[in-house]
């Protein structure tokens, strides 16, 4: 099959209050969206070490997602504050590295808001298609 | 001339009963390469040395008498005592605890460099023109630029901001502003070419944790490189592995490193520590609006936010 056939593999981080509810929402709805996500559920966006992006990356992800609450709106009130700031230098950082900093997105999601949760992920997975698969740092992904 | 008045000074504060011990340097095989030393006795104060070839950052050692009665002297360079206030506001070190002889410090010598230049040396002096240098009865004269640590060279601390006492006169800075043109030159390179350039400088790493001992913002008690479970570090040594210990190293202390590139010099392998820390520095200042991010603040820029924060993401 080419590559460009390929489906991108997306590791996303969601917030268990918002974002879950949000896809949740967006499957209970009924609304389509590429199977390239893989979503892993988190008490807040602030639970994400950075250390689990860059893992992700070197097993084989061709791009990360976080999403969370809308600033303001975090179940634990400030948590997803913290992950700005942390998420805004990271982006930065991961990019200096050598990952590109398309890969790696952070999107704010709502309970309620299922089509926008779509509307990523089908950004993300067509960005994604053009760049082609990630380089990894290692032949082998666990060395 | 450091050496006789650290030696009267440790000697005072140890008969005053003012301390219950001085951190200083002594003299090793090589005179060319003190190490830390502690005198906790007036007679012992005659071992300390303190000379150019004192690079070494002593803050961190003051956590092995945090639990000890008594308080501790000990001689800090401006770059050290950065490294004592991010102790302090790590709450890992108590101020009142601490005595500070303040060196104002001219410029430490780099041993890579000197072993290329004149690696008998055993003692040197820093003049104005430049550095002295002599090896028994042959004395050599070199360029400030050709014997002294990097850091030295563009140093903005020379003397620290306070101190119990000090052991000399303060000096001006080297240069005011920090800089970033080696972050900016790897930040102008295609992706590809940025992670072939870290994958290459990681390769030669040796896992020795030199800079993580090393690094006054590295101070936990217990570090999650050692850890079982989660085991975040693999044993081996390959290219995921060992971007994955410079990631956490680097990342762990981002808002929080000092810039005393303590982790630069010791690393046996030169792996450039300091790119990767000074990125995020330069980051953090930009991003959070913190003049002199390296500068140790009452809360640390990734451990508060402001609601007003810039919003990069929708």
């Amino acid at each position: 099959m080419p590559l460009a056939e390929v489906e991108p593999k997306i590791v996303a981080f969601f917030c268990n209050w918002c974002s879950y509810a949000g896809a949740d929402l967006a499957g209970t709805s009924r609304i389509q969206y590429p199977p390239s996500v893989r979503i892993i559920r988190v008490p807040c966006s602030g639970r994400v070490n950075p250390r689990f992006i860059l893992r992700a990356f070197q097993l084989g992800a061709d791009g990360v997602l976080v999403a969370g609450c809308h600033p303001g709106d975090c179940h634990y009130s400030t948590g997803n504050y913290f992950s700005r700031r942390r998420l805004s230098l990271l982006r930065r950082f991961l990019a200096y590295l050598g990952i590109d900093e398309r890969r790696f997105r952070v999107r704010w999601i709502s309970a309620s808001e299922g089509p926008r949760f779509a509307e990523t992920v089908k950004e993300m997975t067509e960005e994604l298609r053009q760049l082609g698969p990630a380089q990894k740092v290692a032949a082998t992904s666990v060395d | 001339m450091w050496t006789e008045k650290l030696r009267a000074t440790a000697r005072r504060l140890l008969e005053e009963n003012r301390v219950a011990r001085v951190l200083a340097y002594a003299e090793g095989m090589d005179p060319a390469a003190p190490f830390p030393h502690l005198a906790a006795d007036p007679d012992q104060a005659n071992r300390l040395v303190l000379n150019a070839f004192c690079a070494p950052n002593l803050a961190k050692y003051l956590l092995e008498y945090t639990d000890q009665e008594g308080s501790t002297a000990v001689v800090l360079k401006g770059c050290d005592w950065l490294g004592l206030e991010r102790l302090i506001q790590d709450h890992r070190v108590e101020r009142e605890k601490v005595h500070v002889l303040g060196l104002p410090c001219p410029g430490m010598l780099d041993k890579k460099k000197l072993s290329r230049v004149f690696p008998e040396v055993r003692e040197a002096a820093l003049r104005d023109g430049g550095v002295e240098m002599w090896a028994g009865e042959r004395k050599r004269t070199a360029r400030r630029e050709d014997v002294c640590l990097g850091r030295c060279l563009a140093c903005r601390v020379p003397t620290p901001a306070a101190a119990a006492e000090f052991l000399g006169e303060p000096l001006a800075p080297a240069v005011a502003q920090p800089d970033f043109a080696a972050v900016e030159e790897i930040e102008k390179r295609p992706t590809e070419e940025r992670r072939d350039y870290w994958t290459e400088q990681f390769s030669r790493c040796l896992r020795c944790l030199a800079c993580r001992q090393v690094c006054p913002a590295c101070n936990c008690r217990s570090c999650s490189l050692d850890s079982e479970a989660p085991r975040w570090l693999s044993r081996a040594t390959g290219p995921s592995a060992n971007q994955m210990f410079h990631f956490i190293r680097a990342w762990d202390v981002a808002g929080r490193c000092v810039d005393c590139q303590e982790c630069e010099r010791v690393c046996p392998m030169d792996i450039p520590l300091m790119r990767l820390n000074r990125k995020l520095m330069r980051d953090v200042g930009e991003l959070f609006a913190i003049p002199d991010a390296h500068v140790p603040r009452d809360a640390e820029p990734l451990g508060i936010f402001r609601p007003d924060d810039p919003e990069e993401f929708e």
